[in-house]
C-alpha cells in the first residue's frame, strides 16, 4: 500500500521542515508549499493529497482564504484540511470551520499530538 | 498672525502666560494619560514643554517684524534690547533646548531602526540555526535507519531461525553419519569375528589333517615293523624286503615328525593371527572411541556456542531495535521543539512592526519641533495607534502582554489546543 500524502502549507521554512520530519518518520509522503498560491497550483496540478495542513497567517492569501478556494476546486470538497496556527481565538476557529476546515491545531505541536489527529482524519493511514 | 500682540493690547501679557500654561497642561494630560508609552514619557514630556514654549516665544521674537508699516498705532520701543531682556533670554534658552530635543529624537529614530535591524538579524539567525538543526536531525535519523536496516537484514529473526534450522539439520546429519559409522564398525567387527572363526575352523581342519598324516605315519610305521618281522622270518630271502621295511619305517617317522611340525606351525599361526587380529580390532575400536568422543564433544560445543552466538545476536538485535525506536522518538520530539522558531519569528516580527510605528511617531514629533507653527499633531494619535496593534496579534501570549502593558485586564477564552470540527 502506497504512503498517504500530506500537503504542508506554511511560510515558515522551519515549520515546513519540522512537520515534514515528523510526518515522514511516521510513514507519510510529504509535499510542501511556502504560500497559499503555490499550494493551490499544486492541488490543481494533482495528484490529490490525502490531507492538507495549512498555516493561518501567510503572505497575501491567508489560510482561511486558501481553504475557501480549495473547497471550490473539483474533487476537493471532502479532502481533510487541518489549520495549524499560533492563533487561538475562538472567532478565528469559527471562521475556519465555516470556511471548510476539518480541524484546528495550535502551534507548537508535538508528534504525539499531531500524529493521532492525522491518523484520525486520513482514512487507512 | 501679523500684529497679533498689538491687537491684543493690554491682554498680551496675560496671553503670554496663559498660552504656554494651556499647552503644557493639554500635552501633559495627553502624555501622562498614556500609561502604555513607558520609556517615551520623558521624550513626549520634553516635546510638549518645548512646543508650548516655542509657541510662546516665536511671536515675541518676531513681534516687530509682524508689525507692518501700515499698522497703527506703533508700539513704543522697549527700553531694553530683546537680548538683554531676562524673559527673552530665558525663552531663547528654552528654544535652544527644543532644538536639542529634536536632535535627540533623531537618535531615537536611529535606535528604532537599529532595533528592527537587530530583530531581523535574530530572526535570520534563529531560522538558519533551526534549519541546520532539522537538517542534522534528518541526517542522524537517516543514518540510524540505515544502520537498523543493515542490522535487521544481517540478523533478523528470520535469519537467525534459518541459521538455527540449518544448524539443526547439520547436527542431525552428523548424528546420522556417526550412527552409520558405528553400525558399519559393528558390521566390520562381526565380519572380523566371522573371519577369525573361519580361520579357527581352517586351522582346526589343518590340525585334523596333520593328525591324519601322523596316524598314517603310525600305521605306516606299524606296517614297516610287521614287514621287518616278516622279512626277518623269511631269512636271506627277506633281506631286501627288510631294507624296504626299514626305509618305510624311516619315512613314517619322518612323516610323523613333519606332521607334528605342521601341527605346531598351524597352532603358532593360529595364535599369531588371533593376537594380531585382536590387537588390530582392539586398537581400532579404542582409537575410534576416542575419535568419536572428541567428535561428539566438538559438535556439542559447536552447537552450544552457536546457540549462545545466536541468542547473543538476537539480544543485540532486540536492543538495537529498542534503542533505535527511542532515538526515533527523541528525534521527532526535537523536530517539533524547533517549531519555537516560528513562534519567536512572529513575536519578533510584531515587535519590529511596533518599532516602525514608534519610528514614524518620532518623525512626526521631530517635524512638530522643526515647524512649530504650521505642523500639528493629533492628540493621543500614537496611543490609539498602539492600542490598535492589539488586533494584529496572532497569539494569546501577545494579547496578554499588550493588556498587561496598557494596564488593562483582558481575559481571553482560549479554545482547546487541538479541535476537530
Amino acid at each position: 500500500m502506497s504512503a498517504k500524502t500530506v500537503l504542508l502549507v506554511d511560510d515558515s521554512p522551519t515549520m515546513l521542515m519540522s512537520l515534514e520530519g515528523i510526518l515522514t518518520k511516521a510513514g507519510y509522503a510529504v509535499k510542501k508549499s511556502p504560500n497559499a498560491e503555490a499550494a493551490l497550483d499544486l492541488l490543481k496540478a494533482g495528484p490529490k493529497p490525502d490531507l492538507m495542513i495549512t498555516d493561518l497567517y501567510m503572505g497575501a492569501m491567508n489560510g482561511i482564504d486558501l481553504i475557501k478556494a480549495v473547497r471550490k476546486l473539483p474533487n476537493y470538497r471532502f479532502m481533510p484540511i487541518l489549520m495549524l496556527t499560533t492563533e487561538s481565538q475562538q472567532d478565528k476557529r469559527a471562521e475556519a470551520k465555516a470556511s471548510g476546515a476539518t480541524g484546528w491545531l495550535v502551534k507548537p505541536v508535538k508528534p504525539d499530538e499531531l500524529l493521532p489527529i492525522v491518523k484520525q482524519v486520513v482514512p487507512g493511514s | 498672525m501679523p500684529a497679533f500682540s498689538h491687537k491684543l493690547g493690554p491682554a498680551w501679557p496675560v496671553a503670554r502666560i496663559a498660552a504656554p500654561t494651556i499647552l503644557v497642561a493639554a500635552l501633559g494630560e495627553a502624555v501622562f494619560g498614556a500609561g502604555a508609552y513607558g520609556w517615551l514619557h520623558p521624550v513626549l514630556l520634553g516635546a510638549a514643554v518645548t512646543v508650548a514654549l516655542a509657541v510662546l516665544l516665536l511671536p515675541v521674537f518676531n513681534a516687530e517684524a509682524w508689525v507692518s508699516p501700515g499698522d497703527s498705532p506703533p508700539l513704543p520701543k522697549p527700553v531694553e534690547t530683546p537680548a538683554e531682556h531676562p524673559a527673552i533670554a530665558h525663552l531663547a534658552a528654552t528654544l535652544e533646548k527644543a532644538a536639542h530635543v529634536a536632535e535627540e529624537l533623531e537618535g531615537y529614530g536611529f535606535f528604532t531602526r537599529l532595533l528592527r535591524n537587530q530583530v531581523e538579524a535574530v530572526i535570520g539567525v534563529t531560522e538558519n540555526a533551526s534549519i541546520a538543526i532539522l537538517t542534522r536531525l534528518s541526517e542522524v535519523d537517516q543514518s540510524s535507519g540505515t544502520l537498523l536496516s543493515l542490522i535487521e537484514q544481517s540478523g533478523s529473526n528470520e535469519g537467525v531461525t534459518a541459521i538455527v534450522e540449518r544448524l539443526g539439520q547439520q547436527m542431525a546429519a552428523n548424528q546420522i553419519m556417526v550412527k552409520q559409522f558405528e553400525e558399519q564398525r559393528a558390521r566390520d567387527l562381526a565380519a572380523s569375528e566371522h573371519d577369525q572363526e573361519e580361520i579357527r575352523k581352517a586351522v582346526a581342519a589343518l590340525g585334523k589333517m596333520a593328525e591324519t598324516v601322523r596316524e598314517i605315519a603310525r600305521q605306516t610305521n606299524m606296517l614297516a615293523l610287521n614287514a621287518t618281522i616278516e622279512a626277518s622270518r623269511a631269512g636271506a630271502a627277506g633281506a631286501g624286503f627288510a631294507v624296504v621295511a626299514k626305509e618305510v619305517k624311516a619315512l613314517s617317522l619322518q612323516s610323523d615328525r613333519t606332521a607334528l611340525d605342521i601341527r605346531k606351525g598351524i597352532d603358532q599361526l593360529q595364535k599369531t593371527i588371533q593376537t594380531s587380529l585382536d590387537a588390530i580390532v582392539h586398537e581400532r575400536v579404542q582409537e575410534e572411541d576416542k575419535t568419536f568422543g572428541r567428535l561428539t564433544t566438538a559438535i556439542g560445543e559447536l552447537a552450544e556456542n552457536m546457540e549462545l552466538l545466536i541468542n547473543h545476536q538476537r539480544d543485540v538485535l532486540t536492543n538495537v531495535k529498542d534503542g533505535s525506536a527511542r532515538i526515533a522518538t527523541v528525534i521527532m520530539d526535537l523536530m517539533s521543539e524547533v517549531q519555537f522558531q516560528d513562534i519567536t519569528w512572529q513575536q519578533l516580527g510584531s515587535l519590529s512592526q511596533t518599532s516602525e510605528m514608534v519610528d514614524s511617531h518620532m518623525a512626526d514629533l521631530r517635524r512638530v519641533l522643526s515647524d512649530l507653527i504650521t505642523v500639528d499633531l493629533d492628540r493621543g494619535r500614537f496611543l490609539e495607534t498602539m492600542r490598535g496593534t492589539y488586533d494584529s496579534y496572532v497569539m494569546a501570549s501577545q494579547r496578554a502582554g499588550h493588556s498587561a502593558a496598557s494596564g488593562q485586564t483582558v481575559t481571553e477564552t482560549a479554545g482547546p489546543k487541538i479541535e476537530l470540527f
